[in-house]
């Protein structure tokens, strides 16, 4: 028997019989296009119960001590002086998840500010309906291509979502941006539960990586696992710290040094002045394998030249950080024109 | 002469204008290949029942998105099954109910002049397919999709539906080949 004989055959053949009936669902079943005569009495009876919760919500809020502060920030969103609203912006990224109830209120009562800030504070963008989420930085949504001089270009962070993995192979460190779906349910240990899955850039399916697993111990220095919604979502944020960024800077002080080592190679990845910084300061480790990932590093951001002394590689660093912040400095200026 | 079958789109016309019989039509003519197409997904046939509702009350809900459909409800409908199904499976009680069998046959013979026999190896042939090439079996021979609107219910490329559809069909030939 061939294709063609199953195909012949299959049209041939139809769905059983589903056993639930002949009929199908009646009217009752149905919502109708009519109201039910009882439905004014019950709808008006809800109104008053949301009214009346309202008001008790609104007592209890204004017993509770409320943070002034950030209700301020989340208000100075919509602000009319864009330098105003990049400065609320970045003190409620310096917040953390802390400020993200705040914001969160503020973009369901439609506030423009706090639906944009939402995603970035969140640390995490839907993609699509099926509750597949993606992790996202704040960090990663302050720079844009348009945005940063052109020798960052072609090492950018684009906009698509990614996370750093670190890894160890042959016993050296290793990073890689990855896009990643993480799945987990919630309450389970980080990592032993993650799966992390790489989306295959022809097919658009998402695939298991097996090379990429989470080390035990390293990220649990950097990372803490932020379960959110009702289910199974996970947004990673920076352990003890503000953002991944600041994550990663910390552990280069902090940690053991295949952590720092872990982390000066992984701020090639951010492109950022502080990255630049932090990766100069991890020259000056006492551990060569952290020297030798912030030389690396250093190559990656700065270029600077061939066999040059520490020195050498902060004045070229300096260089490169007056560069990027006037021409930073006049794309804003750019985009304030009307 | 023959009276000339109604469209999908003109049977929930004519249900959103008050004619609760249009409604049963639609009803029979999708019912069993959507319940199908939840067995296939959900191996439960309790559940799939369940789905099979949910996904009509979701097309009375639907407002223009369904009417926007020409012709055939079945993508509409069938993608609406499909994205119930995903939520069902991820949810604990979907899993754990997941567990449980499903009894009855898949399929049954068109006509007296269908060999029983040989419908019966082919519905057993369908079970081993994964859940994938299934559906686009069911969708596509079944529910009388075309393949662009099979990659549309399933969301996946145009080639990915075609290709899951010829691998389905390859490994009945393999299975059912034996038979002869």
């Amino acid at each position: 028997m061939n294709e063609q004989d199953i195909e012949q055959l299959l049209r041939r053949t139809a769905p059983a019989e589903a056993p639930f009936g002949a009929r199908a669902p009646r009217p009752a079943d149905l919502p109708s296009r009519r109201p039910p005569a009882w439905i004014l009495p019950l709808a008006a009876a809800a109104v008053f119960l949301s009214f009346a919760a309202w008001v008790a919500g609104r007592a209890r809020h204004f017993d509770a001590p409320a943070d002034g502060e950030l209700e301020a920030l989340v208000a100075q969103l919509d602000d009319a002086s864009p330098e105003r609203r990049a400065d609320a912006e970045r003190r409620l990224l310096d917040r953390g998840p802390t400020a993200l109830p705040a914001v969160e209120r503020a973009a369901r009562r439609g506030r423009a500010g706090a639906q944009k800030m939402l995603p970035w504070l969140a640390g995490m963008v839907p993609i699509s309906a099926d509750r597949v989420f993606f992790v996202r930085f704040g960090i990663y949504d302050r720079l844009t291509a348009d945005s940063i001089p052109d020798w960052m270009q072609p090492v950018l962070a684009t906009d698509r979502p990614y996370l750093m993995i670190v890894r160890e192979r042959d016993g050296a460190i290793e990073t890689t941006a990855v896009r990643l779906h993480l799945h987990a349910t919630r309450h389970e240990a980080l990592p032993e539960t993650n799966l992390i899955w790489d989306r295959d850039e022809q097919s658009g399916h998402f695939l298991r990586e097996p090379a990429v697993a989470l080390p035990r111990h390293d990220l649990r220095d950097i990372f803490v696992a932020w379960p959110r919604l009702r289910d199974s979502s996970f947004a990673f944020m920076a352990k003890d710290a503000r953002s991944l960024f600041e994550g990663l800077t910390a552990s280069t002080t902090r940690g053991p040094a295949h952590v720092r080592a872990a982390a000066a190679h992984a701020l090639r990845h951010f492109f950022t002045f502080r990255s630049v910084e932090a990766a100069l300061r991890a020259l000056e480790d006492d551990d060569p394998s952290v020297r030798a990932a912030a030389r690396g590093t250093l190559a990656v951001l700065v270029d600077p030249p061939e066999g040059a002394a520490v020195a050498e590689w902060w004045a070229a660093a300096a260089d490169r950080g007056r560069i990027l912040e006037q021409r930073c400095e006049k794309r804003r200026a750019e985009m304030r024109k009307p | 002469m023959a009276e000339p079958v109604a469209s999908d789109r003109d049977l929930l016309v004519a249900y959103r204008e008050g004619r609760e019989g249009a409604f049963e039509s639609l009803y029979a003519r999708h019912k069993n290949a959507l319940w199908l197409h939840a067995r296939t997904l959900l191996h439960d046939d309790a559940l799939a029942e369940d789905l099979v509702h949910e996904t009509f009350l979701r097309l009375v809900r639907s407002g223009d998105a369904a009417m926007a459909a020409s012709g055939s409800l079945g993508p509409f409908l069938h993608t609406a099954l499909r994205r119930l199904a995903i939520d069902r499976i991820r949810s604990d009680t979907a899993s754990r109910r997941r567990e449980e069998s499903v009894g009855a046959a898949w399929i049954r013979p068109l006509g007296p002049a269908v060999d029983p026999g040989e419908v019966a190896d082919l519905d057993r042939a369908l079970r081993r397919l994964p859940a994938e090439q299934m559906e686009a079996v069911l969708l596509h021979v079944y529910a009388d999709m075309t393949f662009q609107e099979v990659a549309d219910a399933t969301e996946v490329p145009l080639k990915t539906a075609i290709s899951r559809y010829g691998a389905a069909l390859k490994k009945l030939a393999d299975t059912l080949g034996g038979r002869e």
